[in-house]
Protein backbone atom coordinates (compact mmCIF):
# COMPACT_ATOMS: atom_id res chain seq x y z
CA UNK A 1 0.00 0.00 0.00
CA UNK A 2 1.10 3.20 -0.80
CA UNK A 3 2.04 6.14 2.05
CA UNK A 4 0.06 8.87 1.42
CA UNK A 5 2.47 11.76 0.55
CA UNK A 6 2.58 14.54 3.28
CA UNK A 7 1.24 17.82 3.07
CA UNK A 8 3.98 20.61 2.99
CA UNK A 9 4.33 23.21 5.35
CA UNK A 10 2.49 26.06 3.00
CA UNK A 11 -0.33 24.35 2.20
CA UNK A 12 -0.78 22.94 6.19
CA UNK A 13 -0.30 26.35 7.24
CA UNK A 14 -3.28 27.36 4.39
CA UNK A 15 -5.61 25.03 5.53
CA UNK A 16 -4.99 26.43 8.88
CA UNK A 17 -6.01 29.87 8.63
CA UNK A 18 -8.25 30.88 11.07
CA UNK A 19 -11.99 31.94 9.93
CA UNK A 20 -11.12 34.87 12.34
CA UNK A 21 -9.52 36.64 9.73
CA UNK A 22 -12.93 36.77 7.48
CA UNK A 23 -14.59 40.21 8.32
CA UNK A 24 -18.43 39.76 9.07
CA UNK A 25 -20.42 41.51 6.16
CA UNK A 26 -21.41 44.82 7.94
CA UNK A 27 -23.18 47.69 5.66
CA UNK A 28 -22.35 50.17 8.61
CA UNK A 29 -18.85 49.57 8.93
CA UNK A 30 -18.68 50.06 4.83
CA UNK A 31 -20.84 53.31 5.06
CA UNK A 32 -18.74 54.63 7.78
CA UNK A 33 -15.41 53.74 6.56
CA UNK A 34 -16.31 55.54 3.33
CA UNK A 35 -17.91 58.37 5.01
CA UNK A 36 -15.10 58.93 6.98
CA UNK A 37 -12.74 59.07 3.77
CA UNK A 38 -14.78 61.25 2.14
CA UNK A 39 -15.45 63.92 4.72
CA UNK A 40 -11.45 64.58 4.85
CA UNK A 41 -11.60 66.37 1.60
CA UNK A 42 -10.13 66.02 -2.19
CA UNK A 43 -7.39 63.63 -2.24
CA UNK A 44 -3.93 65.30 -3.09
CA UNK A 45 -2.35 64.76 -5.78
CA UNK A 46 -0.01 62.09 -6.77
CA UNK A 47 3.55 63.57 -5.14
CA UNK A 48 4.03 62.38 -1.99
CA UNK A 49 6.79 60.02 -1.48
CA UNK A 50 5.93 56.72 0.67
CA UNK A 51 8.10 57.70 3.25
CA UNK A 52 5.12 60.45 4.66
CA UNK A 53 2.79 57.88 5.66
CA UNK A 54 3.44 57.96 8.96
CA UNK A 55 2.93 61.85 8.66
CA UNK A 56 -0.64 60.80 7.28
CA UNK A 57 -1.39 58.89 9.42
CA UNK A 58 -1.27 61.01 12.02
CA UNK A 59 -3.13 63.94 10.50
CA UNK A 60 -5.91 61.96 9.05
CA UNK A 61 -6.31 60.58 12.37
CA UNK A 62 -7.23 64.28 13.82
CA UNK A 63 -10.13 64.37 11.76
CA UNK A 64 -11.25 60.20 11.62
CA UNK A 65 -14.64 60.22 13.69
CA UNK A 66 -13.79 57.51 16.36
CA UNK A 67 -15.82 54.19 16.11
CA UNK A 68 -18.28 54.65 18.75
CA UNK A 69 -19.22 57.67 16.80
CA UNK A 70 -19.20 55.98 13.15
CA UNK A 71 -21.12 53.35 15.11
CA UNK A 72 -23.86 55.24 17.00
CA UNK A 73 -26.40 57.71 16.31
CA UNK A 74 -23.83 59.96 15.20
CA UNK A 75 -23.66 57.74 12.21
CA UNK A 76 -26.72 60.12 10.55
CA UNK A 77 -24.86 63.20 11.35
CA UNK A 78 -21.95 61.55 9.58
CA UNK A 79 -23.36 60.89 6.53
CA UNK A 80 -25.05 64.19 6.30
CA UNK A 81 -21.80 65.93 6.65
CA UNK A 82 -19.80 64.09 4.48
CA UNK A 83 -22.25 64.07 1.54
CA UNK A 84 -23.08 67.84 2.22
CA UNK A 85 -19.49 68.28 0.70
CA UNK A 86 -21.03 66.81 -2.55
CA UNK A 87 -24.39 68.72 -2.38
CA UNK A 88 -26.55 68.60 -5.47
CA UNK A 89 -27.96 71.52 -6.92
CA UNK A 90 -28.94 71.47 -10.28
CA UNK A 91 -29.63 68.26 -13.15
CA UNK A 92 -30.11 67.77 -16.95
CA UNK A 93 -29.87 65.03 -19.00
CA UNK A 94 -30.21 62.44 -16.69
CA UNK A 95 -26.75 63.53 -14.51
CA UNK A 96 -27.12 65.27 -11.98
CA UNK A 97 -24.42 68.48 -11.22
CA UNK A 98 -23.01 69.12 -8.07
CA UNK A 99 -21.45 71.58 -6.49
CA UNK A 100 -18.38 70.62 -4.27
CA UNK A 101 -19.24 73.18 -1.31
CA UNK A 102 -16.00 72.51 0.46
CA UNK A 103 -13.14 72.36 -1.93
CA UNK A 104 -15.01 73.43 -5.34
CA UNK A 105 -17.17 75.50 -4.25
CA UNK A 106 -17.66 77.29 -7.79
CA UNK A 107 -17.06 74.58 -10.00
CA UNK A 108 -20.31 72.51 -11.05
CA UNK A 109 -19.37 68.90 -11.34
CA UNK A 110 -21.51 65.85 -12.58
CA UNK A 111 -22.34 63.06 -10.57
CA UNK A 112 -22.99 59.68 -12.16
CA UNK A 113 -25.21 57.24 -11.76
CA UNK A 114 -22.65 54.69 -9.73
CA UNK A 115 -22.26 57.24 -7.02
CA UNK A 116 -25.50 58.26 -6.59
CA UNK A 117 -25.78 54.85 -5.63
CA UNK A 118 -23.32 54.48 -3.66
CA UNK A 119 -24.38 57.66 -1.64
CA UNK A 120 -27.95 56.70 -1.37
CA UNK A 121 -26.76 53.15 -0.25
CA UNK A 122 -24.76 54.22 2.20
CA UNK A 123 -27.43 56.89 3.65
CA UNK A 124 -29.74 53.88 3.61
CA UNK A 125 -27.80 51.45 5.46
CA UNK A 126 -27.18 54.56 7.86
CA UNK A 127 -30.45 55.29 8.76
CA UNK A 128 -31.49 51.61 9.35
CA UNK A 129 -31.70 51.72 12.88
CA UNK A 130 -34.37 54.92 12.83
CA UNK A 131 -37.75 55.27 13.04
CA UNK A 132 -39.22 55.94 9.43
CA UNK A 133 -42.13 57.82 9.50
CA UNK A 134 -44.15 57.37 5.98
CA UNK A 135 -47.50 59.42 5.30
CA UNK A 136 -49.35 57.72 2.28
CA UNK A 137 -51.73 59.22 0.57
CA UNK A 138 -53.60 56.98 -2.20
CA UNK A 139 -56.19 58.26 -4.72
CA UNK A 140 -57.95 56.90 -7.19
CA UNK A 141 -58.70 58.86 -10.28
CA UNK A 142 -57.48 61.67 -8.40
CA UNK A 143 -59.95 61.73 -5.75
CA UNK A 144 -57.94 60.60 -2.05
CA UNK A 145 -59.22 57.98 -0.90
CA UNK A 146 -56.91 56.98 2.10
CA UNK A 147 -54.29 58.30 4.56
CA UNK A 148 -52.32 56.34 6.40
CA UNK A 149 -49.24 57.30 8.70
CA UNK A 150 -46.81 54.64 10.05
CA UNK A 151 -43.96 54.76 12.15
CA UNK A 152 -41.45 51.51 11.78
CA UNK A 153 -38.68 50.60 13.97
CA UNK A 154 -35.96 49.80 12.79
CA UNK A 155 -36.90 51.59 9.42
CA UNK A 156 -34.55 48.98 7.73
CA UNK A 157 -33.99 45.79 9.77
CA UNK A 158 -31.75 42.87 9.24
CA UNK A 159 -33.03 39.27 8.65
CA UNK A 160 -35.00 38.22 11.84
CA UNK A 161 -34.92 41.28 13.61
CA UNK A 162 -38.14 42.30 15.57
CA UNK A 163 -39.80 44.81 13.41
CA UNK A 164 -41.96 47.39 15.33
CA UNK A 165 -45.11 48.69 12.99
CA UNK A 166 -47.93 51.24 13.74
CA UNK A 167 -50.03 52.59 11.28
CA UNK A 168 -52.47 55.38 11.24
CA UNK A 169 -55.42 55.06 8.88
CA UNK A 170 -57.61 57.45 8.56
CA UNK A 171 -61.39 55.75 7.47
CA UNK A 172 -61.44 56.97 3.58
CA UNK A 173 -64.96 57.23 4.06
CA UNK A 174 -64.65 59.49 6.78
CA UNK A 175 -61.80 61.42 6.07
CA UNK A 176 -63.47 64.96 7.10
CA UNK A 177 -63.79 63.38 10.52
CA UNK A 178 -60.39 63.54 12.44
CA UNK A 179 -61.62 61.30 15.58
CA UNK A 180 -62.68 58.63 12.72
CA UNK A 181 -59.01 56.49 12.61
CA UNK A 182 -57.92 53.03 13.30
CA UNK A 183 -54.53 52.42 14.78
CA UNK A 184 -52.66 48.87 14.26
CA UNK A 185 -49.54 47.89 15.71
CA UNK A 186 -47.71 45.28 14.07
CA UNK A 187 -44.82 43.34 15.64
CA UNK A 188 -42.84 40.67 13.69
CA UNK A 189 -39.59 39.36 13.03
CA UNK A 190 -38.18 40.55 9.34
CA UNK A 191 -38.30 37.91 6.73
CA UNK A 192 -34.90 36.76 4.68
CA UNK A 193 -37.25 37.33 1.60
CA UNK A 194 -39.49 39.80 0.56
CA UNK A 195 -42.96 39.75 0.08
CA UNK A 196 -43.16 36.64 2.39
CA UNK A 197 -45.68 36.19 5.12
CA UNK A 198 -44.88 36.47 8.47
CA UNK A 199 -46.57 35.39 12.11
CA UNK A 200 -47.24 38.81 14.28
CA UNK A 201 -48.79 40.07 17.00
CA UNK A 202 -51.52 42.79 15.78
CA UNK A 203 -53.26 45.26 17.90
CA UNK A 204 -55.77 47.06 16.24
CA UNK A 205 -58.09 50.02 18.00
CA UNK A 206 -60.55 51.59 16.58
CA UNK A 207 -61.23 54.89 17.94
CA UNK A 208 -64.24 56.32 16.37
CA UNK A 209 -66.14 52.87 17.79
CA UNK A 210 -64.01 52.82 20.95
CA UNK A 211 -62.92 49.18 20.74
CA UNK A 212 -59.72 47.45 19.93
CA UNK A 213 -58.86 43.65 19.65
CA UNK A 214 -55.81 41.54 19.45
CA UNK A 215 -54.74 38.72 17.48
CA UNK A 216 -51.45 36.56 16.62
CA UNK A 217 -52.11 36.58 12.79
CA UNK A 218 -50.35 35.66 9.20
CA UNK A 219 -49.24 39.20 8.04
CA UNK A 220 -47.69 40.20 4.54
CA UNK A 221 -45.64 42.24 5.51
CA UNK A 222 -45.62 45.65 4.15
CA UNK A 223 -46.44 46.82 0.64
CA UNK A 224 -43.48 46.15 -1.19
CA UNK A 225 -43.46 49.37 -3.53
CA UNK A 226 -43.04 51.49 -0.02
CA UNK A 227 -41.28 49.04 1.55
CA UNK A 228 -37.46 50.37 2.66
CA UNK A 229 -36.08 47.10 1.94
CA UNK A 230 -37.34 47.15 -1.34
CA UNK A 231 -36.52 50.79 -2.28
CA UNK A 232 -32.78 49.76 -0.83
CA UNK A 233 -32.96 46.45 -3.38
CA UNK A 234 -34.06 48.66 -6.73
CA UNK A 235 -31.38 51.13 -5.56
CA UNK A 236 -28.69 48.39 -4.80
CA UNK A 237 -29.32 47.10 -8.06
CA UNK A 238 -29.53 49.71 -10.49
CA UNK A 239 -33.02 49.57 -11.42
CA UNK A 240 -33.22 53.22 -11.26
CA UNK A 241 -32.36 55.46 -13.75
CA UNK A 242 -31.38 59.89 -12.63
CA UNK A 243 -34.40 62.15 -13.74
CA UNK A 244 -32.99 65.44 -12.29
CA UNK A 245 -33.52 67.65 -9.58
CA UNK A 246 -36.92 68.93 -8.00
CA UNK A 247 -37.92 70.50 -4.61
CA UNK A 248 -40.04 68.79 -2.03
CA UNK A 249 -41.41 70.66 0.80
CA UNK A 250 -38.70 73.27 0.06
CA UNK A 251 -36.44 70.71 0.44
CA UNK A 252 -33.45 70.05 -2.84
CA UNK A 253 -34.09 66.61 -4.33
CA UNK A 254 -32.80 64.07 -6.68
CA UNK A 255 -35.15 62.59 -8.92
CA UNK A 256 -35.25 58.89 -9.56
CA UNK A 257 -37.43 56.52 -11.59
CA UNK A 258 -37.49 52.96 -10.25
CA UNK A 259 -37.87 50.84 -12.87
CA UNK A 260 -40.23 48.58 -11.41
CA UNK A 261 -40.62 44.90 -12.23
CA UNK A 262 -43.09 44.00 -15.09
CA UNK A 263 -46.23 42.73 -13.44
CA UNK A 264 -48.99 42.18 -16.29
CA UNK A 265 -52.18 43.59 -16.49
CA UNK A 266 -50.75 46.33 -14.16
CA UNK A 267 -48.45 48.81 -15.66
CA UNK A 268 -46.38 50.46 -12.33
CA UNK A 269 -44.61 53.67 -12.50
CA UNK A 270 -42.42 54.88 -9.53
CA UNK A 271 -40.58 57.85 -8.53
CA UNK A 272 -38.35 58.11 -5.79
CA UNK A 273 -36.90 61.53 -4.82
CA UNK A 274 -34.15 61.64 -2.49
CA UNK A 275 -32.90 64.13 -0.09
CA UNK A 276 -30.09 65.81 -2.03
CA UNK A 277 -27.91 66.33 0.98
CA UNK A 278 -28.80 63.48 3.06
CA UNK A 279 -29.48 61.17 -0.06
CA UNK A 280 -32.04 59.51 1.91
CA UNK A 281 -35.45 58.92 0.89
CA UNK A 282 -38.06 61.98 0.54
CA UNK A 283 -40.74 60.47 -1.39
CA UNK A 284 -42.23 57.79 -3.59
CA UNK A 285 -45.18 57.45 -5.85
CA UNK A 286 -46.60 54.70 -7.50
CA UNK A 287 -48.73 55.28 -10.18
CA UNK A 288 -50.61 52.16 -11.38
CA UNK A 289 -52.90 51.95 -14.28
CA UNK A 290 -56.01 49.15 -14.43
CA UNK A 291 -58.79 48.31 -15.50
CA UNK A 292 -62.55 48.09 -13.43
CA UNK A 293 -65.80 47.56 -14.74
CA UNK A 294 -66.85 50.80 -16.42
CA UNK A 295 -64.02 52.08 -17.39
CA UNK A 296 -59.62 52.37 -16.54
CA UNK A 297 -58.82 53.13 -13.24
CA UNK A 298 -55.61 55.36 -12.23
CA UNK A 299 -54.11 54.61 -8.64
CA UNK A 300 -51.77 56.96 -7.03
CA UNK A 301 -50.35 56.54 -4.19
CA UNK A 302 -47.57 59.38 -2.73
CA UNK A 303 -45.51 58.05 0.44
CA UNK A 304 -43.59 61.46 2.42
CA UNK A 305 -40.43 59.64 4.40
CA UNK A 306 -39.20 61.22 7.26
CA UNK A 307 -37.00 59.62 9.52
CA UNK A 308 -36.82 59.95 13.70
CA UNK A 309 -33.94 59.16 16.09
CA UNK A 310 -34.45 56.08 18.34
CA UNK A 311 -35.19 58.00 21.65
CA UNK A 312 -37.68 56.79 24.24
CA UNK A 313 -39.58 59.77 23.14
CA UNK A 314 -39.89 58.74 19.65
CA UNK A 315 -39.86 54.98 19.99
CA UNK A 316 -43.36 55.74 22.27
CA UNK A 317 -44.83 56.41 18.96
CA UNK A 318 -44.07 52.88 17.41
CA UNK A 319 -46.56 51.04 20.59
CA UNK A 320 -49.83 51.66 20.62
CA UNK A 321 -51.90 53.11 23.14
CA UNK A 322 -55.42 51.86 24.32
CA UNK A 323 -57.63 54.44 26.02
CA UNK A 324 -59.35 53.80 28.94
CA UNK A 325 -62.93 52.69 28.50
CA UNK A 326 -62.64 51.19 25.50
CA UNK A 327 -64.37 47.58 24.76
CA UNK A 328 -61.79 44.61 24.31
CA UNK A 329 -63.76 42.44 20.88
CA UNK A 330 -63.25 39.18 20.33
CA UNK A 331 -62.60 38.67 16.59
CA UNK A 332 -65.38 36.60 14.70
CA UNK B 1 -10.62 62.65 -13.46
CA UNK B 2 -14.13 64.39 -11.71
CA UNK B 3 -14.73 64.30 -8.04
CA UNK B 4 -17.21 61.88 -8.42
CA UNK B 5 -15.00 59.93 -10.54
CA UNK B 6 -13.22 59.70 -7.54
CA UNK B 7 -15.18 58.68 -5.43
CA UNK B 8 -16.29 55.66 -7.60
CA UNK B 9 -12.78 54.38 -7.84
CA UNK B 10 -12.20 54.74 -3.83
CA UNK B 11 -15.65 53.06 -3.03
CA UNK B 12 -14.63 50.59 -5.74
CA UNK B 13 -10.97 49.69 -3.96
CA UNK B 14 -13.13 49.71 -0.75
CA UNK B 15 -15.51 46.73 -2.03
CA UNK B 16 -12.33 44.86 -3.79
CA UNK B 17 -9.80 45.33 -0.94
CA UNK B 18 -11.52 45.48 1.62
CA UNK B 19 -12.21 41.99 3.11
CA UNK B 20 -8.17 41.46 2.65
CA UNK B 21 -6.50 44.81 4.35
CA UNK B 22 -9.01 43.58 7.20
CA UNK B 23 -7.46 40.18 7.27
CA UNK B 24 -4.28 41.51 7.02
CA UNK B 25 -4.61 43.64 9.82
CA UNK B 26 -6.30 40.68 11.93
CA UNK B 27 -3.28 38.92 11.42
CA UNK B 28 -1.14 41.52 12.47
CA UNK B 29 -2.81 43.35 15.12
CA UNK B 30 -5.95 41.20 16.24
CA UNK B 31 -9.43 41.82 15.91
CA UNK B 32 -9.79 44.40 18.58
CA UNK B 33 -7.95 46.99 16.47
CA UNK B 34 -8.22 45.25 13.23
CA UNK B 35 -11.33 48.25 12.55
CA UNK B 36 -9.50 50.90 13.21
CA UNK B 37 -6.64 49.92 10.77
CA UNK B 38 -8.79 49.59 8.34
CA UNK B 39 -10.09 52.52 8.29
CA UNK B 40 -6.74 54.25 8.69
CA UNK B 41 -5.51 52.88 5.87
CA UNK B 42 -8.50 53.63 3.44
CA UNK B 43 -7.91 57.14 4.77
CA UNK B 44 -4.79 57.18 3.46
CA UNK B 45 -5.90 55.48 0.14
CA UNK B 46 -8.46 58.20 -0.25
CA UNK B 47 -6.00 61.13 0.36
CA UNK B 48 -3.11 59.31 -1.93
CA UNK B 49 -5.38 58.08 -4.57
CA UNK B 50 -3.51 59.32 -7.17
CA UNK B 51 -0.63 56.74 -6.11
CA UNK B 52 -2.82 54.03 -5.77
CA UNK B 53 -1.52 51.40 -8.42
CA UNK B 54 -4.27 49.79 -10.63
CA UNK B 55 -2.70 46.50 -8.90
CA UNK B 56 -3.78 47.94 -5.56
CA UNK B 57 -3.58 45.81 -2.66
CA UNK B 58 0.01 45.15 -1.96
CA UNK B 59 0.15 49.34 -2.23
CA UNK B 60 -2.64 48.67 0.71
CA UNK B 61 -1.12 46.33 2.84
CA UNK B 62 2.13 48.73 3.16
CA UNK B 63 -0.13 51.26 4.09
CA UNK B 64 -1.71 48.77 6.69
CA UNK B 65 2.17 47.63 7.92
CA UNK B 66 3.05 51.18 8.41
CA UNK B 67 0.16 52.03 10.40
CA UNK B 68 0.22 49.33 12.23
CA UNK B 69 4.10 49.88 13.20
CA UNK B 70 2.66 53.24 14.03
CA UNK B 71 4.38 53.67 17.72
CA UNK B 72 0.82 55.61 18.82
CA UNK B 73 -0.57 51.99 18.82
CA UNK B 74 1.80 49.66 19.94
CA UNK B 75 0.25 48.94 23.24
CA UNK B 76 -3.11 48.23 21.70
CA UNK B 77 -1.33 46.23 19.06
CA UNK B 78 0.84 43.98 21.58
CA UNK B 79 -2.25 43.60 23.86
CA UNK B 80 -4.64 43.29 20.20
CA UNK B 81 -2.20 40.54 18.67
CA UNK B 82 -1.74 38.42 21.55
CA UNK B 83 -5.50 37.93 22.17
CA UNK B 84 -5.85 37.26 18.89
CA UNK B 85 -2.99 34.85 18.81
CA UNK B 86 -4.21 33.10 21.99
CA UNK B 87 -7.24 32.33 20.27
CA UNK B 88 -5.70 30.75 17.38
CA UNK B 89 -3.84 28.28 19.89
CA UNK B 90 -6.99 27.65 22.11
CA UNK B 91 -8.91 26.89 18.61
CA UNK B 92 -11.36 29.10 19.97
CA UNK B 93 -11.89 30.70 17.01
CA UNK B 94 -15.00 29.04 15.09
CA UNK B 95 -14.32 26.86 12.41
CA UNK B 96 -15.56 24.08 10.27
CA UNK B 97 -12.07 22.55 10.74
CA UNK B 98 -11.11 22.73 14.39
CA UNK B 99 -11.12 19.25 14.73
CA UNK B 100 -8.25 18.62 12.90
CA UNK B 101 -5.47 18.61 15.14
CA UNK B 102 -2.83 19.11 12.70
CA UNK B 103 -4.39 22.27 11.93
CA UNK B 104 -3.91 23.39 15.40
CA UNK B 105 -0.36 21.76 15.51
CA UNK B 106 0.38 23.84 12.80
CA UNK B 107 -1.57 27.80 14.53
CA UNK B 108 -0.02 26.81 17.70
CA UNK B 109 3.80 26.60 16.31
CA UNK B 110 2.96 29.99 13.68
CA UNK B 111 1.99 31.59 16.88
CA UNK B 112 5.26 30.52 18.03
CA UNK B 113 7.20 32.35 15.80
CA UNK B 114 8.23 35.79 15.39
CA UNK B 115 6.23 38.36 13.96
CA UNK B 116 8.53 38.29 10.79
CA UNK B 117 8.42 35.03 10.34
CA UNK B 118 4.82 34.59 10.52
CA UNK B 119 4.05 37.90 7.95
CA UNK B 120 6.51 35.83 5.90
CA UNK B 121 4.07 33.21 5.74
CA UNK B 122 1.09 34.11 6.14
CA UNK B 123 1.14 36.80 3.07
CA UNK B 124 1.36 34.22 1.00
CA UNK B 125 -0.09 31.23 2.73
CA UNK B 126 -3.48 33.30 4.30
CA UNK B 127 -3.50 36.64 2.42
CA UNK B 128 -2.81 34.79 -1.40
CA UNK B 129 -0.30 37.71 -2.70
CA UNK B 130 2.23 36.03 -5.20
CA UNK B 131 6.04 36.04 -3.92
CA UNK B 132 6.43 38.96 -6.06
CA UNK B 133 3.36 41.10 -3.96
CA UNK B 134 4.76 39.54 -0.59
CA UNK B 135 8.46 40.87 -1.46
CA UNK B 136 6.49 44.73 -2.35
CA UNK B 137 4.96 44.45 1.04
CA UNK B 138 7.99 43.61 3.03
CA UNK B 139 10.22 46.45 1.23
CA UNK B 140 12.39 43.41 -0.19
CA UNK B 141 13.04 41.72 -2.99
CA UNK B 142 11.87 38.92 -4.44
CA UNK B 143 14.82 37.00 -4.32
CA UNK B 144 15.10 38.20 -0.67
CA UNK B 145 11.92 37.42 -0.23
CA UNK B 146 12.88 33.69 -0.85
CA UNK B 147 15.60 33.16 1.15
CA UNK B 148 13.67 34.89 3.85
CA UNK B 149 10.43 32.43 3.24
CA UNK B 150 12.81 29.39 3.46
CA UNK B 151 14.22 30.09 6.45
CA UNK B 152 10.85 30.85 7.97
CA UNK B 153 9.45 27.50 6.54
CA UNK B 154 12.10 25.58 8.27
CA UNK B 155 11.80 27.52 11.50
CA UNK B 156 7.50 26.83 10.78
CA UNK B 157 8.07 22.83 10.47
CA UNK B 158 10.78 23.02 13.64
CA UNK B 159 7.61 24.41 15.65
CA UNK B 160 5.44 22.10 13.93
CA UNK B 161 7.84 19.03 15.21
CA UNK B 162 8.16 20.39 19.03
CA UNK B 163 5.07 20.79 19.12
CA UNK B 164 4.06 17.18 17.94
CA UNK B 165 5.95 15.99 20.79
CA UNK B 166 3.86 16.89 23.80
CA UNK B 167 0.84 18.43 24.57
CA UNK B 168 2.60 21.38 26.00
CA UNK B 169 1.70 24.51 24.47
CA UNK B 170 4.05 27.59 23.91
CA UNK B 171 2.79 30.46 25.78
CA UNK B 172 2.49 32.95 23.27
CA UNK B 173 3.58 37.09 24.12
CA UNK B 174 3.86 39.45 21.49
CA UNK B 175 6.80 40.88 20.19
CA UNK B 176 7.23 44.19 21.92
Amino acid sequence: MRKAIPMNTMEMLAQARPASLDPRPDPARRASDIAAALSVGQPEPAATAPATRRHHARRTRAVRPSRKLAAGAGLTALVTATVAAFVVVSANHGQVTVDHGRANADRGQVIGKASLRTAVLAALDTASGQIGYVRTTTSANGRTDGVAESWTYPWLPQTGQEVRNLTRIHDPRHLSDPGDYAETETIYRQPAAANTTVKAEIIEVLFKQRKWYEQQALWSGPQQAQSPSYIRQQIAAGQFTVAGKAEIDGRQSIKLIIHEPADPGLQLDGTLWVDATTYLPLRSVIKSVGTRPGGQLDLTTVNDMSYLAPTAANLAKVQISIPAGFTRESLP
Amino acid sequence: MTDPDLIERFTSLYDEHYPRVYSYAVSRAGRQIADEVVSDVFLIAWRRLGEVPDHALPWLLVVARNVIANEVRAAARRESLAAELRSWQSGTVPDIADQVSERQAVLRALTALSDDDRELLTLVAWHGLSPRDAAQVLGCSAATYFVRLHRARRRLEQAVSAGAGGPGRRQYVAAP
